[in-house]
């Protein structure tokens, strides 16, 4: 074996998607050839090296600005955005899953809305919400995650985040619905339909800003699905509470 | 990916939240600049939302993305020219990602600006294969080549590599070197 043939197959044995040992006959071009071993060590430096050369990571603000002009440039091209598309399919735990985002309602003082101006606080995709399985038994059930407002600023970019989380949950098909609360565009209502006034919802610390519905198998993964979520690293709390059936 | 090839446009939150961060570093890396990195991968899930029909479904995705990213970032590097006057204003010093590395800080500089020099198309197999772990054969999907083609592509991308980083190291002062690795 000559030294161009040796080089050949040490690189191919290094970047090989295939883990490949080497022939004999290279073992005895390196045990005879300085050059090739040097080669050898340089080569596999520069190999190694490379993963410790790292780039930085997209920030959350980065991603959000970015997204939001994809979102513009979207609207633009199409007049209208299409939010969501409702499934032709009627669910056995449709009727439950609509009388939680109902209760959700009542909880949080507001019809939730799936409007423009909420998904810009959270960017989260439509849920399928009938391709859910809600568990039962072993402390399994429905439960809803109200996300308490932090007390302070967050940083801009943060609705990537949440939408990340909900992806998270959405992967292991725990993710029912899960939207933000419009800041403003609420009612109280009275009994017989009067409005009594506006919902406090852009108001202090404290006041419930979203919900996100989840189907867990039994506590545990109630409490797993909340410890993952960003609204801790923004100072927020988040209320489980669990669906009556 | 379907909901968007069906028209439903909302999908590319949903595609641009799973993949942002893997595309933006393949274009940072590609481009050698944070700042193009994020003007690319705009433009590349604007090229996901315009060309989502041309997706075949039983493609993989991912390797569809990165060719649509790849194809972002050598346009971008071709039209804007900047790519020498980048390489040689080396924005951003490499992130050491590991103290226990075998080579020290310097030697990191040294392979990061070699890495700067390498031709876009030479760096382009080195990246895919060495952070993006991608197989031969969904390198030459990407690039539009045989996998043979891959293999000597990466050959060469090494010893370009390996040139540059020698000819760092044994000039006294930074001086740019124009690529003569093929």
């Amino acid at each position: 074996m000559n030294c161009k043939k040796a080089m050949q197959e040490l690189i191919s044995n290094l970047t090989g998607s295939d883990t490949t040992l080497r022939s004999t006959d290279l073992d005895a071009h390196l045990s005879s050839c300085k050059h090739c071993r040097e080669e050898l060590m340089t080569i596999q430096t520069l190999w190694d090296g490379l993963d410790h050369l790292d780039v930085a990571a997209m920030s959350t603000e980065a991603a959000q600005r970015t997204l939001e002009r994809l979102r513009s440039i979207s609207r633009m091209e199409q007049a209208t955005i299409l939010v969501a598309h409702d499934s032709p399919r009627v669910s056995k735990y449709r009727g439950v899953v609509l009388a939680a985002v109902f209760v959700v309602a009542l909880l949080t003082g507001a019809f939730v809305s799936r409007s423009s101006a909420a998904l810009a606080l959270f960017p989260i995709p439509a849920t399928e919400t009938d391709t859910v399985s809600i568990p039962s038994g072993s402390g399994g059930g429905l439960f809803l995650f109200l996300l308490h407002k932090p007390d302070g600023p967050r940083p801009a970019g943060q609705g990537v985040r949440y939408a990340q989380w909900a992806d998270e949950l959405r992967n292991v098909n725990q993710l029912v619905h899960a939207g933000a609360l419009h800041e403003t565009d609420g009612w109280m209502l009275a009994r017989d339909g009067t409005t009594i006034g506006a919902t406090p919802l852009g108001g202090p610390a404290g006041q419930v800003e979203g919900f996100f519905l989840i189907a867990a198998p039994d506590s545990a993964a109630v409490i797993n699905a909340a410890r993952i979520s960003p609204h801790f690293d923004y100072g927020g709390l988040i209320e489980v509470r669990r669906i009556t059936n | 990916m379907s909901d968007l090839v069906e028209g439903n446009r909302e999908a590319l939150a949903t595609l641009f939240v799973r993949h942002h961060q893997n595309v933006y570093r393949l274009c940072s890396r590609f481009c050698q600049s944070d700042a193009a990195a994020e003007d690319v991968t705009q433009e590349v899930f604007l090229r996901v939302l315009r060309h989502a029909a041309t997706f075949s479904a039983s493609a993989q995705f991912k390797t569809w993305l990165f060719r649509v990213a790849r194809n972002a970032c050598l346009d971008h590097m071709r039209s804007s020219k900047r790519e020498l006057r980048k390489r040689e204003q080396l924005a951003s010093e490499p992130v050491v990602t590991d103290s226990d590395s075998q080579i020290n800080s310097d030697d990191l500089a040294r392979l990061h600006e070699a890495m700067q020099r390498l031709q876009p198309e030479t760096r382009e197999v080195l990246v895919l294969r060495r952070y993006h772990q991608l197989a031969y054969a969904e390198i030459a999907e990407i690039c539009g080549c045989s996998v043979g083609a891959v293999r000597v592509r990466l050959h060469r991308a090494l010893q370009a590599l390996r040139k540059h980083y020698m000819l760092i190291g044994s000039q006294p002062a930074k001086q740019h070197v124009v690529e003569g690795e093929t």
